[in-house]
């Protein structure tokens, strides 16, 4: 009890989980906006393809389109307020409700865009937290009207990052319980994860789509699948080690990464949030990064340096 | 994700049938989007639904077909339903086991 307390009472310094949402905003931003076509795509699906998720439940015919449309432009416009930190109490919000909304609604027809979850997971936490406290245009208001910010290490920065990291690593260990529950033993073997690799190539060549020559390739080699079985488990299953210290954190981070880097090499499938590395900032002191990043820069540019970075 | 045991499936999928019979895969954009799994879904539920279903859906995509300049050697679309070995698929057997064909329609040139 005294452990999970601890956990939990964790002091964070504002800038870290500032530049988190700065991280995690502009991510999403850049995200919605390379995906605008594709939400936007469901006003053209037919009625009877709708399978209400989530959020959506309730729904029993399609969104008008100038519906759809509006949703979009209000993720998109609402995801700048909230990585710019401007308005942040109605906009993050606002933001956060809108990229569920948006997202639920692109799952709703017959496909479960697993490469959204953790992001929006991720920014609902972000939203519920004073994460623009500094390193934002609320911030530099503030200061402009003479409010000190906030210089010390708080436990009100560090419950949101714990939070994030928690949701991370359930993401993962869920997976691989998965794996475990509906395969069971046969799972080491191999066998499933080479016909799934299969079968998921299979399928995007024939609905004319172009692969990775990978994936098809290593089909052919049934010893690589016991390997990489267990590879996947060990990473999913390993996954809440990572809360235990840092080190191991950077360890499981990289290994997760490497999983995504296989997995779209093997079967073309792309988690950009994880790919880029964004998922796992949370887990990592990035403020530290910022500042080596500065400190580095200004040795070098020492005119430009001065100009560089937020200072609010 | 990816745990669960598959058998051989069935995959519904649109195909474009050129004036000298010769049969391309259409990308999944001319059916719903850039998204693979989403033109899966609505080439299934299309055959779930029905002729009538299928035909608006052939339709649609002739449409998309002929206002795509890469793919004007095009004058049909199929809509086929086949069964494949995924194993054996990259193993020399690429060909499915069985296969229907569900609708086809002409493109007609805009």
């Amino acid at each position: 009890m005294k452990r999970t307390a601890r956990f939990w009472d964790w002091s964070a310094p504002a800038e870290r989980l500032a530049l988190t949402r700065v991280l995690v905003g502009a991510f999403a931003s850049i995200y919605l906006l390379a995906s605008t076509r594709d939400l936007l795509s469901a006003i053209d699906f037919s009625p009877r393809q709708l399978v209400p998720v989530g959020l959506t439940s309730w729904l029993s015919a399609p969104l008008p389109p100038w519906l759809v449309v509006a949703s979009v432009v209000l993720v998109v416009a609402t995801g700048l307020l909230f990585t710019l930190g401007l308005a942040f109490t109605y906009s993050a919000p606002l933001f956060a409700l809108s990229l569920l909304w948006v997202t639920t609604y692109r799952s709703s027809w017959g496909m479960i865009f697993h490469t959204d979850n953790l992001l929006t997971l991720h920014v609902l936490l972000l939203a519920l937290s004073p994460a623009a406290d500094v390193w934002s245009l609320d911030a530099r208001r503030r200061l402009q009207q003479g409010s000190a910010l906030p210089h010390e290490p708080d436990a009100r920065y560090g419950w949101a990052l714990r939070a994030m990291s928690v949701v991370t690593v359930v993401t993962y260990a869920l997976a691989g319980v998965a794996k475990l529950k509906l395969a069971g033993s046969t799972w080491f073997d191999g066998e499933l994860l080479r016909a799934q690799i299969a079968y998921d190539n299979l399928r995007k060549i024939e609905l004319g789509t172009r692969v990775s020559p990978l994936g098809p390739w290593l089909v052919r080699h049934h010893g690589v699948f016991r390997a990489l079985a267990l590879a996947t488990l060990v990473v999913e299953l390993g996954a809440p080690l990572a809360l235990v210290r840092p080190r191991i954190a950077a360890a499981w981070a990289v290994l997760a990464w490497g999983f995504h880097v296989s997995v779209l090499l093997m079967m073309s499938i792309a988690f950009p949030y994880q790919l880029c590395g964004v998922a796992y900032a949370s887990l990592f002191p990035v403020e530290r990064a910022w500042a080596w990043g500065r400190a580095m820069a200004r040795a070098r540019l020492p005119r430009a340096a001065g100009r560089a970075g937020p200072d609010a | 994700m990816f745990a669960r045991v598959l058998d051989k499936p069935e995959l519904t999928v649109a195909l474009g049938v050129t004036a000298s019979r010769e049969v391309l895969r259409l990308p999944p954009e001319m059916v719903a989007n850039e998204q693979p799994m989403q033109a899966m879904r609505t080439l299934r539920q299309a055959g779930k639904d029905g002729r009538g279903a299928l035909k608006a859906l052939c339709t649609s995509i002739a449409a998309r077909v002929a206002r795509e300049r890469d793919l004007s050697r095009v004058k049909r679309v199929r809509i086929v339903r086949a069964r494949f070995d995924p194993l054996t698929y990259f193993e020399g057997a690429p060909e499915p086991e069985h296969a229907q064909r569900l609708m086809s329609c002409p493109v007609k040139a805009e």
